[in-house]
């Protein structure tokens, strides 16, 4: 089960050693296809060259493709990849701002590194503004903080934003780039292009799309249990409670919700759900549990998702942390949430700085 | 003799399978400037002479538990990867020297001035969107996350809003 390093297969030295072995074949790759030479980059603005679009639009349907199907035939949990957050305003900005420095720098910061890498001096000069750049935004960070943190969305998928089902918006993704190259191939229809190993790809890109969307058609809503609500269920003893771990025997192994039984979503299938019960459903996030549910209410099951997944739960119940500046009503659902917390066997964390109030809870740190 | 490039559409499948690997090991996308957020980050304190990550609200996600060394940063390393990917790409290549990319009528001095000038921009620019064309735009946007698309739209919706005042940067 992967991602290798969050199910226990991988220390953390085993994926620290596989960061260099990945940006090889990543700065290859750039390299291989034109991306260190500033002039081809800045073609993609003029509509002379169309290289940036293509490589970055291929990668961008392959990734997402591959990442989809690994989910959907379970050798990837995608509730496990680390999703960016969303920050409408300051990405928008962002976005903005580093439009205008790609067009006139030319090189975005990881083809400037391999720009130097292979002589360029601007894709140095690139490297030396954008470190500037950093330490500027570090610098001013007081005042922009307030900014920067507005708007805040959370880890939110483009598909739940607007009520698609992730295999419909995958085929969107999929349909509007083909559509995309289409247009580009008879922008510089000049240039010879290899055209029946495009058209293979673009092929099969098309057909898993298609199948994404049967595969994941469905766009029914779970019913919720917050960690809370669950947590005093359990202490309440209820007798019809049932809760399933849907994550792999390792994980469960390592920590799990008290009186949960780990099953695989395959084998829910053949597991009696008897319409008294009340059955609970969890993964490391929702997804996986959410297409269980969609199974089990079609059963017949008075069937709940667990928001959030196990980390709510952590959080929330297990392991509830409380910042040095909270607020009266932070400081109000802390209490409650120690009272479960220690019911559980947990350890109520206190005096967290709040910049590392949800840091700490993720198992390693975030950026870009 | 220099080689031709790779077809785009192969390299962009090459990078796609790269970034399913990233994710399928590390469990995370491929990124860049948060790499250059560590080294900042790391630099800072040094200069500060703190390992304290709670001092700064702006380093503290960059420096986890106050370990200062940015070589113990998956990004660093995944980035110093790349360097080294892209040296022997080049090199295999015959597409290794010295010199400066530009358009026809610029000389290199100002080109290197630009180039600076725009490496601030989306220094400042990917630290306001928490990520830059690798670790928003592709690695966020392979994963529907929906900041990542307002990245991938406002940014090259500027990019070309702004290209015909920069025209004769690259003719």
């Amino acid at each position: 089960m992967m991602p290798l390093s969050e199910t226990g297969m991988f220390g953390p030295l085993a994926t620290l050693a596989a960061a260099p072995i990945v940006g090889f074949a990543f700065g290859w790759f750039l390299e291989r296809g034109g991306l260190a030479n500033a002039r081809k980059l800045a073609g993609q603005f003029y509509l002379t060259d169309l290289t940036v679009f293509k490589v970055m639009f291929s990668a961008l349907l392959t990734a997402m493709l591959g990442a989809f199907w690994l989910d959907r035939l379970g050798v990837l949990d995608l509730d496990l990849v680390y999703l960016p957050e969303t920050f409408v305003f300051p990405q928008a900005v962002g976005g903005v701002l580093f439009g205008a420095g790609f067009l006139v720098g030319g090189l975005c910061p990881g083809t400037s590194c391999v720009a130097a890498a292979s002589g360029r001096l601007d894709g140095l000069a690139v490297i030396g503004g954008m470190l500037l750049g950093v330490l500027a935004f570090n610098l001013t960070f007081d005042w922009i903080a307030p900014f920067y943190d507005s708007t805040a969305l959370g880890q939110v998928r483009l598909t739940d934003a607007i009520g698609l089902s992730r295999g419909a918006g995958v085929a969107l993704v999929t349909a509007v780039a083909l559509a995309g190259f289409a247009v580009a191939s008879r922008l510089d229809s000049q240039l010879p292009t290899s055209n029946v190993q495009g058209r293979a790809l673009a092929l099969v890109a098309a057909a898993l799309a298609v199948a994404a969307v049967f595969a994941e058609g469905s766009t029914m809503p779970p019913r919720f249990i917050t960690a809370p609500d669950l947590a005093s269920r359990i202490m309440r003893r209820d007798p019809d409670l049932r809760i399933f771990d849907l994550r792999t025997a390792a994980e469960f192994e390592r920590f799990h919700i008290a009186g949960a039984q780990q099953l695989s979503p395959y084998s829910l299938r053949r597991e009696p759900l008897p319409p008294n019960w009340t059955v609970v459903l969890y993964g490391n996030g929702e997804s996986r549990a959410a297409r269980a549910w969609a199974m089990a209410r079609d059963r017949g099951a008075d069937a709940f998702v667990l928001r959030g997944g196990v980390r709510e739960w952590f959080v929330r119940v297990y392991e509830p942390r409380l910042a040095t500046d909270a607020t009266p009503a932070e400081r109000a659902e802390f209490e409650q949430a120690a009272g479960f917390s220690r019911f559980f066997g947990g350890k109520p964390l206190v005096d967290v700085p709040r910049n590392l109030l949800l840091a700490a809870a993720s198992i390693r740190r975030r950026g870009c | 003799m220099t080689r031709k490039y790779l077809d785009p559409y192969l390299a962009g499948v090459g990078i796609g399978l790269v970034l399913l690997a990233a994710y399928a090991i590390a469990g995370r996308g491929l990124g860049a400037s948060g790499a250059f957020s560590s080294v900042v980050a790391a630099g800072t304190a040094a200069v500060r002479g703190t390992t304290d990550a709670s001092t700064s609200a702006a380093v503290a996600p960059y420096l986890p538990r106050g370990v200062v060394s940015p070589l113990s940063d998956w990004l660093v390393l995944e980035l110093l990867g790349a360097v080294v990917g892209g040296f022997a790409s080049a090199w295999f290549a015959g597409r290794l020297r010295t010199t400066v990319e530009r358009g026809a009528g610029v000389a290199a001095g100002t080109r290197v001035y630009f180039a600076a000038g725009g490496g601030v921009l989306m220094g400042f620019g990917a630290k306001l969107a928490r990520g830059c064309t690798s670790g928003q735009a592709l690695s966020g946007g392979a994963l529907l996350a929906t900041g990542s698309w307002i990245f991938i739209i406002t940014c090259f919706a500027a990019g070309y809003a702004l290209a015909p005042l920069a025209k004769r940067l690259w003719r």
